[in-house]
């Protein structure tokens, strides 16, 4: 692309890894040149072991994003470990479904703690590094459902709808201080329409001006430009990437 | 003083609008121009349209093709509706394709309702909004042929939250905003991508008097939390990230280039 989407010299946090999304990410990323962190949920070690091998990531380790103890530690690592923090990415998805009514305590406060208050955790703890230097670049994940709901997944969508309110928030007060704060909204990505049965799948896609579900180096690639050089005038903005499903 | 450094268009990128053809409305000057260059820059070769200032436009053409690209200057206010006729061929007849629509062309006619002249009115929906629609008329057959396209329509920050003293300006800016939606909607299946830039206060010549009162530029820098104004190359280098194969997903999307002006 014919302007500064170089990453040669940052040091990248993401989390989620071992998930489709957050994996094209740290590999886009290491393709631009920056060092990558890659922080997976318990749940997910083993796909995030394996699949950083391919990725190119500097340094995998588990945090689980809903304690912030635990979120103080492996930030303040990356930090130590890799010199310094440029970019944090937050892409760690729990997505556990249900009517409301049936919805458990326990699936409510898990989605909320990994998606939502993990961002938060991460955040503040991540700008620490990126206050020394007066810059800084934050990328939230948020989507479809955190911006209209989903019937059946009240638990996701508040939790995204609420990194949305974050993503602005944090975008007011860090803007003077050199830190921009985006956020990728997705929609359904291929890995997980495969999951949907018929007829679901097919309204999604009739749904989508695009006609299809999205890819994962198709979020990874809008990440890269929000978090270059290339991106150098926006600040609070909820990226959409959803191939027009939600406009 | 900006925190952050203007983009740098950097010409060690590999060139990912090698070939193509792009449509730059009102490129004589600012940020029409700006996006005319950075695609120049990214490899294609450019019809730049311009209203009346030929001296404006030539001096721009220039500068295109000193990125090693051609470029054909076409004069012409978009309000006429031969005009997007007239470009759709130049693309056509010069360079055989048409890739990228960039919908810049605007003026502004600044005033307090009650005083608005009807010619004041039509003049800016004529020029920002109808001309939009002409052009993308004009464009899209040839793009649905490709099975290709990319148009980029220039809404504003007064679009989305409007502004005191530009009613008509900002009307034409709100509805640039359902045309992008309706078009994405009715052309994503053809492989037409539709998007919209919505940047807040940029330097350019369109606000050069009100930024000329230093309290005025003063009163923008504040308002915008990265704490100083949008240069063009701001603008440009989202309109090839929207343009790009890296947005291939991206569509009915209204890019706000702000600062944080407005979230």
């Amino acid at each position: 692309m014919a302007m500064d989407v170089s990453l040669q010299g940052k040091v990248a946090l993401v989390t989620g890894g071992g998930q489709p999304l957050a994996d094209a990410v740290a590999r886009r990323f290491a393709e631009a040149g920056a060092r990558v962190a890659v922080v997976h949920l318990p749940d997910d070690a083993e796909s995030a072991r394996r699949n950083a091998e391919g990725s190119g990531a500097a340094l995998v380790l588990e945090c689980d994003p809903g304690d912030p103890e635990a979120v103080r530690v492996v930030v303040r690592r990356v930090a130590a470990e890799l010199g310094t923090l440029d970019i944090l990415v937050n892409a760690a998805m729990r997505r556990a479904g249900g009517a409301t009514h049936e919805l458990s305590d326990e699936s409510w406060q898990r989605v909320i703690a990994v998606e939502l208050s993990g961002t938060l955790y991460f955040c503040r703890e991540a700008v620490r590094p990126m206050l020394k230097k007066r810059s800084g670049r934050i990328l939230n994940l948020t989507d479809v459902a955190g911006l209209r709901g989903e019937a059946g997944h009240a638990n996701h969508s508040a939790a995204r709808g609420g990194v949305a309110a974050l993503t602005r928030a944090l975008a007011s007060e860090l803007a003077p201080l050199g830190i921009h704060v985006n956020a990728l909204s997705v929609a359904y990505m291929d890995h997980e329409l495969s999951a949907l049965e018929e007829p679901a799948r097919a309204r999604l896609v009739g749904n989508t001006p695009l006609g299809r579900a999205g890819g994962a180096d198709e979020v990874a690639a809008a990440a890269l430009f929000l978090a270059s050089g290339a991106c150098s005038f926006t600040t609070g903005h909820l990226m959409a990437v959803n191939g027009g499903l939600y406009l | 003083m900006s925190a952050n450094p203007l983009p740098r268009l950097s010409p060690t990128q590999p060139a990912a609008f090698e070939g193509q053809a792009v449509i730059v409305t009102g490129a004589s000057r600012g940020i029409g121009r700006r996006i005319a260059v950075a695609f120049a820059r990214g490899g294609a070769d450019v019809v730049l349209n311009y209203a009346t200032n030929r001296e404006a436009a030539e001096a721009a053409a220039e500068e295109v093709r000193a990125e090693g690209r051609r470029c054909l200057p076409v004069a012409g206010s978009v309000a006429d509706p031969h005009v997007a006729g007239a470009l759709r061929d130049a693309a056509l007849e010069a360079f055989g394709r048409i890739d990228v629509l960039v919908n810049n062309a605007g003026i502004n006619r600044d005033g307090n309702v009650m005083m608005l002249r009807d010619s004041a009115w039509d003049e800016v929906l004529g020029v920002n909004l109808t001309g939009a629609f002409y052009c993308c008329r004009a464009v899209l057959p040839t793009m649905i042929a490709q099975g290709r396209g990319v148009i980029l329509n220039m809404t504003s920050t007064a679009g989305l939250k409007g502004r005191a003293g530009q009613v008509n300006y900002a009307a034409t800016k709100g509805a640039l905003i359902g045309l992008t939606k309706s078009l994405a909607q009715e052309y994503g299946r053809h492989g037409v991508r539709v998007n919209a830039i919505a940047p807040g206060f940029v330097e350019t010549d369109m606000v050069a008097g009100i930024l000329a009162r230093p309290e005025a530029r003063r009163g923008f820098v504040e308002a915008t939390p990265l704490g100083r104004l949008g240069h063009p190359d701001d603008v440009a280098s989202a309109a090839l990230y929207l343009s790009s194969p890296d947005s291939a997903y991206v569509t009915g999307h209204v890019l706000l280039v702000n600062g944080g002006l407005f979230m």
